[in-house]
């Protein structure tokens, strides 16, 4: 089974935006995809998005690439002006969360319900 | 009598459960939700009240047996959804799991006719055929929401799913679960019955433990009160890092 659409699409944004070669990126992507248990064969843009948000910019700080935070906002307007839309399936976490009648749970976790 | 509290919860879960998703499908129109709510109402609360209706209203004439048949038709349409929701939600994209659901209607279809034609007393592969496929259908269902729970849970505690969510799919697999071991133990039970006896204390209490199990599950899985949901949100990392 192939990669996703998505990541093969912000796996060839990393490496247009950065001085990574197509394996760096790659890997890049594939190491931080594996840190959030996410699939690369089943990643869909919620996901891609977590994981830009949340690690891609501390690992391209690591990784000596320059304006990480900027390549991030790029990676991030690229891919919504892509538009991946339906043809990505849905993952199970956000069939579920849409059945739980929380539109806007994500797989991030930060819309749970407020703790006290 | 002693199966009633167990399996009427599971029909009162089941049925608010079905219908609430029925209403959240007339808004989404997608299909996870609509086969979630089909093979909720037609495995339990519609299928099984059918089946019932039969002893119940019309007990010894043709007309039963009738009854039987058409409750056995719309639990088989329950389960048809019920394997295409796992399909959908799970492995959209693998072939074998789109197969099984035609698999399994085609099989369910034939111990239909088994049950329309073979006289009672006979042979009993219809039964075979029927409870094995039902069991299949909720095992896969199960595994696979188990499966997924497993991953989620782990993402959960690095912040990356939330944490109603992941375990909805918990609740989801044991309702599932719950559910085939019911059948399994419905089958056996009508195995190991002499003809013309009914079911004894035991299994009954063993079948109505089922049903509760499942229905609370159903109930945590798709209508969480908010204390729990509260209560899953303070135990999560997230939670605990901003507290």
């Amino acid at each position: 089974m192939a990669d996703s659409a998505v990541f093969d699409f912000v796996s060839e944004e990393l490496e247009r935006t950065t001085n990574l070669d197509r394996m760096e990126a790659r890997g890049t992507l594939r190491l931080l995809l594996k840190q959030a248990l996410f699939d690369s064969k089943t990643l869909n843009v919620s996901q891609m998005q977590m994981v830009i948000d949340r690690l891609l910019a501390a690992h391209l700080c690591r990784c000596g690439v320059e304006n990480p935070e900027s390549v991030c906002e790029g990676l991030t307007r690229n891919l919504k002006a892509k538009g991946f839309g339906p043809s990505v399936a849905e993952s199970p976490d956000e069939i579920f969360g849409r059945m739980l009648r929380r539109p806007e749970a994500t797989p991030l976790g930060s819309e749970s319900p407020p703790s006290k | 009598m002693i199966g009633i509290g167990g399996i009427g919860a599971f029909f009162v879960v089941g049925l608010l459960v079905s219908l609430r998703l029925l209403g959240l499908w007339h808004k989404t129109r997608q299909l996870p939700e609509l086969t979630a709510a089909l093979g909720l109402l037609g495995i339990g609360p519609l299928g099984f009240c059918v089946l019932m209706g039969g002893p119940i209203l019309v007990p010894g004439t043709p007309l039963a047996h009738l009854f039987f048949v058409t409750g056995l038709a719309l639990q088989g349409l329950g389960f048809l959804a019920a394997s295409v929701f796992t399909w959908r939600v799970f492995r959209p994209g693998a072939p074998w799991a789109r197969a099984f659901p035609i698999a399994m209607a085609a099989g369910l279809a034939v111990a239909l006719v088994g049950y329309a034609v073979v006289p009672s007393g006979g042979s009993h592969w219809h039964l075979h055929l029927d409870i094995w496929l039902k069991v299949a259908c909720l095992a896969w269902g199960a595994a696979e929401s188990l499966g997924y729970w497993r991953v989620t849970r782990r993402r959960v505690a690095l912040g990356f799913a939330d944490a109603l969510v992941s375990a909805s799919f918990l609740c989801w697999g044991i309702a599932l679960s719950a559910g085939a071991l019911g059948f399994l133990g419905i089958y056996v039970a009508v195995l190991a019955l002499p003809p013309g006896e009914h079911l004894g204390a035991g299994v009954e209490v063993a079948l109505s433990l089922c049903g509760m199990v499942s229905a609370a599950a159903l109930f945590l899985a798709f209508l969480p009160p908010k204390a729990y949901a509260r209560w899953l949100a303070t135990r999560s990392p997230t939670a605990e890092a901003q507290s």
